[in-house]
């Protein structure tokens, strides 16, 4: 569903958490589970092996299949909000209850229904914006 | 509507626009889990304290799972002061909005009782598939915070397991294995949500059990499975396929938690043992010794607790140098556990958490036997 103009792609999405984001993305194509998985205190990945480990979500377009482990995993979404350490947006392939909770309690803004074929064609740092009003993810190429 | 109620509502609707009809339902009561500061952190703590500083109050019956520590008797579970006062400040604050202080994962037994038909936002695995495959009420599985606005709101998010349609039968299981205590009922449900952890199974071939009985295969399928009930009967049966669950995948489960050395834990309680299992067990316990080198853990509610105590029944369970304890269980406690232990439990669902929260070895044994290995003989 990506329509290609000039140098940027969207992708129609469902948009679960309203708000407005622009950033970097940084995207996986392994779920992440945020209880244990994010140092809460710097939003910096440690869950050993992951592709994204030792990366901040910080401020940035996280985009992943969808999160996984307890529902705690919502309160950490919420901690790193609070000290200005949550990502921007999160865009999910497929929503799970954890990072819906997390995100709406941290007014994080929050799509999913992105196709799974984008994890692979989004580059890390490229250039996004996420409308969750609309429902639109805009990725700028090059 | 308060600042706390507008965001429980907020959270409320997002659900049921994720997997719902975009619609709430009213409901009776609410159970809250992700109480323990060990499961929960600071993290939790803050989005706790920041509700019931903007002036939540449930609006409906609500209770709260275990916590860290028995209150009464902290110093058995290696609490230290944080912990200690961060977790009495949890529990302050879900009272301080109206949450009992049940601290029980069977709030079936401490007066939170739905009755067929009633709709209800539970969250822990266990309570929630036993309200609806054996109380007949309607709840999906709630996570903690989604639990905790249900209680401030009076609503639940309309999903599926609120309908009848979406609780239909969807896949079929043969079960060719009679289980005999309880460590084989909460293995069953435990092998039977390993298969298809997805689907709502109907279970052919089991006879209903007791009420206990029926308890502890809620918790095993609860441990393994997503789903959020099974059922024993069901006249229209399922249009789902057939699978099949004999006595050799029951076997090779437990063989993986096979005893093979002496334990140091022995844990009954999970979920919270009723009154009528701690009769047994307290006559299993007259005139006996706990080993030295044992410790023999039994964990209750604190309103069966209360009864056992009326009993006599706590006394000669104490007498035995058991301990019987209320408001916790192994699992969310911060019990220091290492390599060198051996747990023996008679739950199925506590030798599968564990397994990945504890470095110990796990075996999961019969009541009868675990009782017998921490007794002297």
């Amino acid at each position: 569903m990506s329509k290609r103009s000039r140098r940027v792609v969207t992708y129609r999405c469902r948009g679960l958490v309203k708000g407005r984001a622009t950033g970097e993305a940084l995207v996986s194509s392994r779920p992440i589970s945020f209880l244990g998985g994010v140092d809460p205190s710097s939003g910096v990945i440690v869950e050993r092996g992951h592709d994204l480990e030792g990366l901040s979500i910080a401020g940035k377009v996280l985009i992943i299949p969808h999160g996984k482990g307890s529902t705690v995993g919502s309160y950490v979404l919420y901690s790193l909000a609070k000290r200005g350490l949550a990502p921007s947006a999160i865009v999910t392939v497929k929503v799970d209850l954890m990072t819906l909770t997390g995100c709406v309690i941290s007014g994080i803004t929050l799509l999913d229904g992105v196709p799974r074929e984008a994890l692979a064609d989004i580059k890390c740092r490229s250039r996004v914006e996420v409308d969750g009003f609309k429902g639109l993810l805009k990725v700028h190429l090059g | 509507m308060g600042e706390a109620c507008r965001r429980a509502m907020e959270l409320l609707l997002a659900i049921a626009d994720a997997y719902g009809y975009g619609k709430l339902i009213k409901i009776r009561s609410a159970h809250i889990s992700g109480i323990s500061y060990k499961n929960i952190g600071d993290s939790g703590l803050e989005f706790i304290r920041d509700l019931a500083e903007s002036g939540g109050f449930v609006r409906v019956k609500a209770t709260m799972n275990p916590c860290g520590f028995d209150l009464d008797k902290p110093w058995l579970f290696d609490v230290d002061e944080e912990f200690y006062k961060k977790q009495m400040e949890i529990v302050r604050l879900l009272k301080l909005m109206g949450v009992e202080e049940t601290l029980t994962c069977t709030p079936y037994y401490a007066g939170n009782n739905p009755r067929e038909g009633d709709h209800i936002a539970w969250a822990e695995s266990s309570a929630v598939i036993y309200s609806n495959s054996v109380l007949g009420a309607y709840t999906d599985r709630e996570g903690g915070p989604s639990a905790l606005a249900a209680a401030l709101t009076g609503r639940a998010a309309l999903t599926p397991a609120h309908t009848d349609e979406g609780r239909m039968p969807e896949v079929k299981v043969k079960v060719h294995y009679k289980p005999r205590d309880y460590a084989d009922w909460g293995l069953l449900g435990y092998v039977v949500g390993m298969r298809e952890p997805r689907l709502i199974p109907l279970l052919e071939g089991v006879k209903a059990g007791s009420r206990d009985e029926l308890k502890y295969l809620s918790a095993g399928f609860g441990a393994s499975s997503s789903a959020p009930m099974f059922w024993l009967k069901r006249g229209e049966g399922c249009e789902g396929g057939v699978i099949e669950v004999d006595v050799s995948e029951v076997k090779s489960v437990r063989e993986k938690w096979s005893l093979t050395r002496r334990p140091t834990v022995v844990f009954i309680g999970c979920p919270h043992c009723s009154l009528k299992e701690l009769r047994s067990i307290a006559e299993e316990l007259k005139e006996k010794r706990v080993r030295r080198d044992v410790k023999l853990l039994i964990s209750t509610s604190r309103s069966v607790y209360e009864r056992a105590v009326k009993e006599g029944v706590e006394e000669v369970i104490r007498r035995s140098g058991g301990l019987l304890v209320k408001d916790t269980c192994l699992i969310v406690s911060p019990m220091r556990l290492s390599k060198s232990d051996v747990i023996l439990t008679d739950s199925a669902k506590t030798a599968h958490y564990a397994q990945t929260m504890t470095r110990a070895m796990i075996a999961l044994g019969g009541r009868r036997r675990c009782l017998r290995e921490a007794v002297e003989s």
